[in-house]
């Protein structure tokens, strides 16, 4: 038998296994004789407070793996499902407005772009002019 | 057999995450429990230089983060033991020399990122010493009783329980009344309570 055949964390890892192994065997009873302050003390033991540093690392990690939200933008959310016909029809409806520099958009929404109408009906909803 | 048969199976066979937790947290009515893990988790870690409380920690991150599968009927701590034992064997293995010997026992895909952040620990002459220096304690310990110290020799040999038994003409009762008798006195010896 030559035990340089292994390297030395082999052999240690051999010679721990098997007591390890042996631990997990034993019963509950012969590790209370053991450990007979076990049965005494009501704090935790260094197992309980190894678990519940587990579970402030795990609670850590989730706070930091959540990604940021991105601010709810009202302008944004009623923009769903306009496209550039439904916006540049919003927008002739301006006319009515008291406000000159709405009713001058009004009057030549025929000649802006699609990118433009809705750019424009984004910033109006967003300051306000129109309503949900 | 379909792939996604073979997962719903896998995960009817399971514990959940929260279905762990729930069990890890019952344990703390159990300190019993709590101390065959921490003292296995130390014995793991003989001649290394990770402790046996950090080898329980990763153990634990893992399962809570579902990382590590349970099979329902598996008690929890056996859960947590097995974990253990893989992630130091797969470190064990991955440090072997031989070339042959890393062909044929691959990590675990479980373990190779844990192995790999301890592997490093391992990477120095003084992790060399530790460990050869926890095999001379073991053998100074127990040079006075010869049926022990073969016991240990055949440990570090590689040989298994019922090997050793055979080779040593002893029944199972026996061998585990030897192993209790090694784990005991170097137990002692380790908390300083001297016969």
């Amino acid at each position: 038998m030559s035990d340089k055949s292994r390297n030395s964390y082999e052999q240690t890892f051999q010679i721990g296994r098997t007591l390890a192994r042996n631990i997990m065997e034993s019963s509950d009873e012969e590790i209370l004789s053991d450990n007979p302050e076990t049965q005494l003390f009501s704090s935790k033991t260094s197992g309980e407070l190894i678990y519940e540093r587990a579970l402030n690392t795990i609670k850590q990690t989730k706070e930091k793996s959540v990604p940021e939200l991105k601010a709810f933008n009202l302008a944004d959310f009623m923009l769903i499902g306009i496209n550039a016909a439904a916006a540049r029809h919003k927008l002739t409806t301006l006319s009515a407005a008291n406000d000159p520099s709405l009713q001058l958009v009004a009057s030549q929404v025929d000649e802006l772009t699609d990118t433009d109408v809705i750019r424009i009906y984004k910033d109006l909803l967003a300051s306000g002019v129109f309503k949900l | 057999m379909d792939i996604n048969l073979i997962e719903n199976e896998l995960s009817e066979n399971t514990l959940s995450v929260s279905e762990i937790r729930a069990r890890l947290d019952s344990l703390s009515s159990d300190k019993v429990k709590w101390i065959k893990l921490e003292k296995a988790a130390n014995y793991l870690c003989l001649g290394l230089p990770i402790s046996g409380g950090d080898l329980l920690h990763i153990v634990l991150c893992k399962a809570l983060e579902g990382k590590r599968k349970c099979r329902k009927d598996l008690p929890i701590e056996v859960f947590i033991y097995g974990a253990m034992e893989s992630l130091i064997d797969s470190l064990i293995k991955k440090r072997r020399k031989d070339p042959l010997n890393h062909t044929l026992q691959v990590a675990e895909d479980n373990d190779s990122n844990d192995v790999e952040l301890l592997n490093k620990t391992l990477d120095t002459p003084e992790a060399e010493l530790i460990a050869k220096q926890t095999i001379q304690y073991f053998k100074e310990l127990f040079k006075n009783d010869e049926k022990l110290q073969s016991i240990l020799l055949y440990q570090m040999d590689g040989s298994s329980p019922l090997d050793i038994q055979n080779k040593m003409n002893l029944t199972a009762v026996q061998y585990a009344s030897a192993l209790k008798a090694i784990r005991r006195k170097y137990e002692k010896l380790e908390t300083g309570n001297h016969e």
